[in-house]
C-alpha cells in the first residue's frame, strides 16, 4: 500500500474533518449511485440521500477496524459497507413491516458484507464511476490550484476539444503559449492524479488502473495526445452521468 | 578620360541590374506565392462555410422534423386526458392537461414553421425576411391575454387550504401564497387607504399590493427561524425590501412590496422553448444577460451595504417587467457577522467550499461571503444558458452553444475562491461588453476587462505604465508577454524596451516613449470605449424595460377587453372546438404561473430539515465522523422537540446568542435514574434551537478520551455532591472548556434535594473564564410526573414543588 494511502486512512482514523469531507465530496456520488441501482426503485431518492449518509458514519466506525494487510481493493471496502448499510435499512423495513421478526434482505455478493472482504463482487458500472471519481477529484484539485489561464488552456484544448488556433484567438495569446499552458497543467494533473489513486488505492491492481487507462506519466508527445484524449473520454463520461442526474432531478421536480 | 568613365559607368549600371533583378524577381514571386494563399485560403473558407452552412441547414430541419412529431404524438396523448379531466369535473387537473397541450401544440406549430419556411430561407441567405417574424410571432404569443379571473380563482384556492384567515393591521388579504421551508405563511395583501397615507407620510413608496411574510408558533414556526428572519430586517429595510414589521411574543410579520411576474426558472424553460431548441437564440441570449447585468446591480447594492445575500438562486429571482429582483432575503447575513458560518443555502448553486468551511467552525467574518454570491450569481447564469442547474459544481459543461466570453464570465465566477471575480461590478464590466456588442459570438474572453487586466485605467502618476497589469489569480505573466511583449516587465526593463529606431541614409535615429505614448493613447481609447459600451448597455436595457412594461400594459387593457371572450372560448374548449382551447387553457397556465412566481418567496430551510437541498441535510451528520479524537460523538438525531419542554427564557435567549450549529456539552447526574430522560428532552430542545448537543451519553462506551472521562467524571462527582453550588466543579470544567475549543458552553441537568425540580445551569466560555448564567427550574419540568396537571400552564413565580407541580404540564415523554 502505499505511503499516502496508509497516511489518508491515519487522518480518517484521526477523525480528522477536512479528510472525511474529501471522501464525502469525491465518493458520495457514486455511493448514491449505486444505492439507488440497489434500490431498484424500492427506495426514494430521500432514502438513498440517508443511506449515503449513513454509509458514511458506517464507514467512520468502520476505518477504526481497517486491515491493509487483507488486500481488499478501497472500491470493495466502500461497496461492503454501503451493502451492509442499505442491508440494514431494508430489514428494519422489513421488520417495520412485520411487526417483529426480522427477514434476511437478498443482496448479490453477501460474502462481501465483512468490511475487508474480498469476496464481494461490484459490477463494472460502478468500478467505472469510483475510477471516474478519483480523476473528477485530480481535475478538481487542478482547477483549485492550477492558475486560472492554465485550467481553462487545458479545459478549452482537452475537455471541449478545441484547436490550439481557436484556444489562442479566444484568450488573445499565441498558440505556443497555449502549448506551453496545456503542458504545464497535464503534468501537474499527472500529479495530481498519481497523489489521488495512490490515496484511494488499497491493492495494487487498483494502482495499476491509472496506467492500464493511459493516465500514467508519460515521456513524450504521442502519449501526450492520447493521456488528453483518455482525460477527455472520462470527463465525457462523468458529464453525461452528472447530465442524466440533473434531467432525473428535475423530473422528480425537487 | 572619357571611355575609362562611360566604362565605369557601364560596369556600375550592370551591376545594380544584376543584383536588382533577381531581388526584383524574388520579391514578385513571394507576393504572387502570398496572393495565391490568400486566395486558396479565402476559397477554402468558402468552402467551409458553405459545408457548415449545409449542415446546419441540415441539422436543423431534421432536429426539428423530429421535434415537431414528438410534439404531435405528445399532444394527442394529452388531449384526451384534458377533456377526459374536464369532462368528469376535475377542472384543476383538466387545466393542468391543458397547460401541456398548449405548450406541445406551440413547439410543434413553431418546429413546423422552421422546418417549413425558417431553415430554408436562412439556408437561402435570406435570414434578414423572417427575422421581424420569427421575433415577434413568438412574444405575441407569449403575451396572449388571459382573463384576471383565472387568477382569482388559483387566489382564492389556495386561501381556502386554511380554516383561519389571519389578519393585519391596516392591511386588507387578498389571498395566501405558497410558502417555502421557513415556517412562515404568505399573504398577498393591499394597504388599506388610511394605512397607505400613514406609510407615504413616512416618506415611503407605498405600493398598491404588497406581500406580508407571517410567523406564528401557531404555524409551526420556531424561535431559531424567527430570529434568523429578524435578523436581516434592518439590512433589508435599508435595500427598501421591507415597508414595516410587528412583533409579539408568539408572532412577527413584515410586509414587503409585491413583485408580479414569473421566477427565474420559468423565464428560463420560456426563453429556451422560444429558441430553435439549440441554445438560445439572438434576443433570449440577450434577454439573458440583462437578467446576468441586473444581478449584478443587485449583489454590488447588497455588498455595498455590507450584506451578504447568501441564497441566490432562480426561485429566489423575479423577472418583471423586462428586470430582474430579488425577492427573498430570508438568509441575509452582514459580511462581518462574528456568527458561526452555516451550511444554509441550495446545493448546486451553493459554493462546496463554503460547506467545507462551515464544517471546519469559521465564522462569518473570516470568510469573503461576497465571492460565494458571485459563485450563486454564476451558477444562475449557467442555469439560464443551459435550461439545467449545474450538477458537477465549477466543472459543469456548458453543452448549448453560447459566446465563448460568455463561458468565460460563468466559469470565472464560478471558479477558486482566489481566482473568483472580486466584486458583482467586476463581473458586470465583463457582461456589458457582451451586452454592448452587435454579436455576442464575436467578443473573445480576451475582449473581456477582467481578462484584460486594468488597461482602460489611464496612469495615476506621469510616466506610469499603463501596460495591462494581468487580472489577479490568473497567472498572467505569459498573458501580460503575449499582449504587451517585453514592456509589461519592470519600469527599468520597460525603458530599456521601449526604444524604436529608425534608420535612414546610414544614420539611425532612437526614439524612447513611444510605446508608453502609444498605450496612454491605447489607455485613453479604451476608457471611452468603455463608458460608451456601458451607455449602450444601459440604453439597451432601459429601451428592453420600456417594451416590456409597455407589452404589459397592452396585455393588461386587451385582458380587460377580452374577459367576456376568454369565457365563451373557455365553453368552446369543454365542447371540443380546438380553436378556442388556446385561449382558456393559457388563461389556466397564467394563473398557476402566478402560483409558481410567489413559491420563491422563501426557499431557504434549517436544521428541520425543511429545504429542498437534500445536502443541507448531509452535513450535520457528515459532521458526526468529522468529530476529533477524542471528542463526544454528537447524539443521535431524536424526533423533534416537544413544543411545552423548554429552558428558561434567559437561557435560550444564551442558547440562541450562541449561533448555529454551537456545541454544547451537556452532563447528566448518571445516579438519577430521570437523567436519561432530562438529558433527552434537553437534547431535543437544543436541536430544535439549531444547536447541537455533545456528551449525553458519557456511560461506558462514551467517545470521550480516558483522560476526559476522569476529569468529567470528578467534575460531574463534585457537582452531584454541591448539589446545586457548582464550587470547584467549576474550575475543573472551566479546564475541560480551554481545551476543547468546539464546546461552546456547558449545561448541567441536576435535580437537588430536597424539592427534585429539575435545574438547568449554563456556562458559556467568556473570555477565559467560564461564567454561571443561570440557576433555575427548567420550564414545564417537575419531579413527580403523577402529581402534574396534563393541561395546566407553567409560571416561573413558582417557589415550591406543589406550587410548580400544580402549574406545570406533564412531561413530555
Amino acid at each position: 500500500m502505499h505511503d499516502l494511502t496508509t497516511s489518508f486512512i491515519g487522518r480518517l482514523r484521526a477523525r480528522d474533518g477536512q479528510a472525511w469531507f474529501e471522501l464525502w465530496e469525491i465518493f458520495g456520488p457514486v455511493l448514491r449511485a449505486q444505492l439507488a441501482r440497489w434500490g431498484r426503485g424500492r427506495i426514494g431518492f430521500e432514502t438513498v440521500q440517508d443511506l449515503s449518509q449513513d454509509t458514511m458514519v458506517a464507514l467512520a466506525s468502520a476505518i477504526d477496524r481497517h486491515d491493509p494487510s487483507r488486500g481488499a481493493r478501497f472500491s470493495t471496502w466502500l461497496l461492503a459497507i454501503a451493502k451492509y448499510t442499505l442491508g440494514d435499512e431494508m430489514d428494519r423495513r422489513g421488520a417495520l413491516k412485520r411487526g417483529g421478526g426480522v427477514k434476511p434482505v437478498a443482496l448479490d455478493g453477501v460474502d462481501g458484507l465483512e468490511p475487508g472482504s474480498t469476496k464481494a463482487s461490484p459490477d463494472a458500472a460502478y468500478e467505472l464511476e469510483v475510477f471516474d471519481a478519483k480523476v473528477e477529484a485530480a481535475l478538481r484539485r487542478l482547477e483549485r490550484e492550477a492558475e486560472m489561464l492554465d485550467f481553462e488552456t487545458f479545459r478549452m484544448r482537452v475537455l471541449e476539444g478545441q484547436s490550439g488556433r481557436s484556444v489562442a484567438e479566444a484568450l488573445g495569446t499565441s498558440e505556443p503559449t497555449v502549448s506551453r499552458r496545456l503542458a504545464r497543467a497535464r503534468t501537474r494533473l499527472q500529479d495530481l492524479l498519481f497523489d489521488v489513486f495512490a490515496r484511494f488505492s488499497f491493492t495494487d491492481e487498483e494502482w495499476a488502473e491509472m496506467d492500464r487507462n493511459g493516465l500514467g506519466r508519460v515521456p513524450n508527445k504521442t502519449e501526450d495526445a492520447s493521456f488528453d484524449d483518455a482525460v477527455a473520454e472520462i470527463y465525457g463520461r462523468i458529464s453525461a452521468r452528472r447530465a442524466s442526474e440533473a434531467a432525473a432531478h428535475a423530473r422528480r421536480g425537487d | 578620360m572619357t571611355q575609362p568613365l562611360l566604362g565605369f559607368l557601364a560596369f556600375a549600371v550592370g551591376t545594380v541590374v544584376v543584383l536588382t533583378v533577381p531581388v526584383l524577381a524574388v520579391w514578385l514571386v513571394v507576393h504572387l506565392v502570398k496572393g495565391l494563399t490568400f486566395v486558396a485560403g479565402g476559397a477554402a473558407k468558402g468552402v467551409g462555410y458553405g459545408i457548415r452552412h449545409v449542415a446546419r441547414f441540415v441539422r436543423g430541419t431534421v432536429v426539428d422534423s423530429l421535434q415537431f412529431g414528438g410534439s404531435i404524438v405528445t399532444a394527442a396523448v394529452v388531449l384526451p386526458l384534458a377533456v377526459a379531466n374536464g369532462a368528469i369535473g376535475r377542472f384543476r387537473a383538466a387545466r393542468h392537461y391543458g397547460a401541456a397541450l398548449e405548450d406541445e401544440l406551440t413547439g410543434a406549430l413553431a418546429a413546423l414553421y422552421r422546418v417549413g419556411l425558417g431553415h430554408p430561407v436562412r439556408f437561402l441567405g435570406l435570414g434578414a425576411l423572417t427575422d421581424g417574424l420569427e421575433r415577434r410571432l413568438p412574444d405575441l404569443v407569449e403575451r396572449e391575454p388571459r382573463t384576471a379571473d383565472a387568477r382569482r380563482r388559483a387566489s382564492r384556492a389556495r386561501v381556502a387550504r386554511f380554516d383561519e384567515e389571519p389578519t393585519f393591521e391596516g392591511y386588507t388579504v387578498q389571498s395566501e401564497l405558497q410558502a417555502g421551508g421557513s415556517g412562515a405563511r404568505l399573504f398577498l395583501a393591499t394597504p388599506t387607504a388610511d394605512h397607505a397615507n400613514l406609510l407615504a407620510s413616512r416618506g415611503l413608496d407605498v405600493p398598491s399590493r404588497v406581500v406580508i411574510k407571517a410567523f406564528d408558533r401557531g404555524y409551526g414556526s420556531t424561535i431559531p427561524q424567527i430570529v434568523r428572519e429578524s435578523r436581516s430586517l434592518e439590512a433589508a429595510k435599508r435595500l427598501g425590501l421591507i415597508l414595516e414589521h410587528a412583533v409579539d411574543d408568539d408572532a412577527f410579520h413584515y410586509v414587503m412590496p409585491f413583485v408580479p411576474g414569473e421566477d427565474l426558472d420559468a423565464t428560463t424553460r420560456t426563453l429556451h422553448a422560444r429558441s430553435s431548441g439549440d441554445g438560445l437564440d439572438a434576443r433570449s441570449l440577450s434577454a439573458v444577460l440583462g437578467y446576468a447585468r441586473d444581478l449584478c446591480d443587485h449583489l454590488d447594492r447588497f455588498h455595498g451595504e455590507g450584506l451578504w445575500h447568501k441564497d441566490i438562486k432562480p426561485s429566489n429571482l423575479m423577472v418583471a417587467d423586462g428586470r430582474l429582483h430579488v425577492v427573498d432575503f430570508g438568509l441575509v447575513t452582514p459580511l462581518e457577522s462574528a456568527l458561526t458560518l452555516t451550511t444554509h443555502g441550495t446545493e448546486f448553486f451553493r459554493d462546496p467550499e463554503l460547506v467545507r468551511l462551515a464544517l471546519a467552525g469559521r465564522r462569518v467574518k473570516d470568510v469573503d461571503g461576497v465571492k460565494f454570491d458571485l459563485y450563486s450569481a454564476g451558477a444562475v447564469l449557467y442555469s439560464m444558458v443551459e435550461n439545467s442547474f449545474p450538477a458537477h459544481g465549477s466543472l459543469s459543461s456548458i453543452t448549448k452553444p453560447a459566446p465563448e466570453a460568455l463561458r468565460w464570465i460563468v466559469r470565472r465566477s464560478m471558479a477558486d475562491v482566489d481566482k473568483r471575480y472580486a466584486s458583482a461590478r467586476e463581473m458586470a464590466r465583463d457582461l456589458d461588453v457582451l451586452l454592448a456588442a452587435k454579436d455576442p459570438y464575436t467578443v473573445r474572453p480576451a475582449d473581456l476587462p477582467s481578462i484584460r487586466g486594468d488597461a482602460s485605467i489611464p496612469p495615476s502618476r506621469p510616466g506610469a505604465t499603463t501596460v495591462a497589469s494581468p487580472a489577479p489569480g490568473l497567472g498572467g505573466s505569459d498573458r501580460a508577454d503575449d499582449l504587451h511583449g517585453a514592456a509589461a516587465s519592470d519600469d527599468a526593463q520597460g525603458d530599456a524596451n521601449d526604444v524604436r529606431r529608425f534608420s535612414a541614409f546610414g544614420m539611425t535615429a532612437e526614439v524612447h516613449g513611444l510605446g508608453r505614448i502609444k498605450e496612454s493613447i491605447h489607455g485613453v481609447r479604451e476608457d471611452r470605449r468603455r463608458k460608451r459600451a456601458e451607455r449602450t448597455a444601459q440604453r439597451h436595457r432601459d429601451a428592453a424595460a420600456a417594451r416590456e412594461a409597455k407589452h404589459e400594459a397592452r396585455a393588461a387593457r386587451r385582458r380587460k377587453r377580452r374577459g367576456v371572450m376568454g369565457a365563451v372560448l373557455t365553453l368552446a374548449v369543454f365542447v371540443g372546438i380546438a380553436g378556442g382551447a388556446g385561449t382558456w387553457i393559457y388563461s389556466a397556465r397564467q394563473g398557476h404561473s402566478v402560483f409558481e412566481g410567489h413559491a420563491s418567496y422563501d426557499g431557504h430551510g434549517g436544521y428541520e430539515g425543511h429545504h429542498a437541498d437534500p445536502a443541507s441535510r448531509a452535513y450535520p451528520v457528515l459532521a458526526a465522523p468529522a468529530t476529533p479524537p477524542g471528542y463526544p460523538a454528537p447524539p443521535k438525531q431524536y424526533a423533534p422537540a416537544a413544543e411545552t419542554w423548554s429552558f428558561h427564557a434567559s437561557v435560550e435567549t444564551t442558547l440562541l446568542q450562541l449561533g448555529d450549529s454551537a456545541r454544547v456539552l451537556v452532563l447528566t447526574d448518571e445516579n438519577d435514574r430521570g437523567a436519561t430522560r432530562d438529558a433527552r428532552s434537553a437534547a431535543q430542545r437544543l436541536q430544535a434551537l439549531g444547536i447541537q448537543p455533545v456528551g449525553v451519553a458519557l456511560g461506558p462506551g462514551g467517545t470521550l478520551s480516558r483522560r476526559e472521562v476522569e476529569l468529567l467524571g470528578d467534575a460531574r462527582y463534585e457537582i452531584e455532591q454541591a448539589r446545586g453550588s457548582v464550587g470547584g466543579a467549576l474550575d475543573r470544567l472551566e479546564a475541560f472548556a480551554d481545551d476543547q475549543p468546539m464546546i461552546d458552553a456547558i449545561l448541567w441537568l441536576d435535580r437537588p434535594e430536597p424539592n427534585g425540580y429539575l435545574q438547568t445551569k449554563l456556562a458559556i466560555e467568556d473570555f477565559g473564564g467560564i461564567r454561571q448564567l443561570d440557576v433555575r427550574p427548567a420550564q414545564g419540568t417537575c419531579a413527580s410526573e403523577d402529581a402534574c396537571s396534563a393541561d395546566s400552564a407553567w409560571t416561573s413565580s413558582c417557589s415550591t414543588k406543589s406550587e410548580a407541580c400544580a402549574t406545570s404540564p406533564r412531561i413530555q415523554q
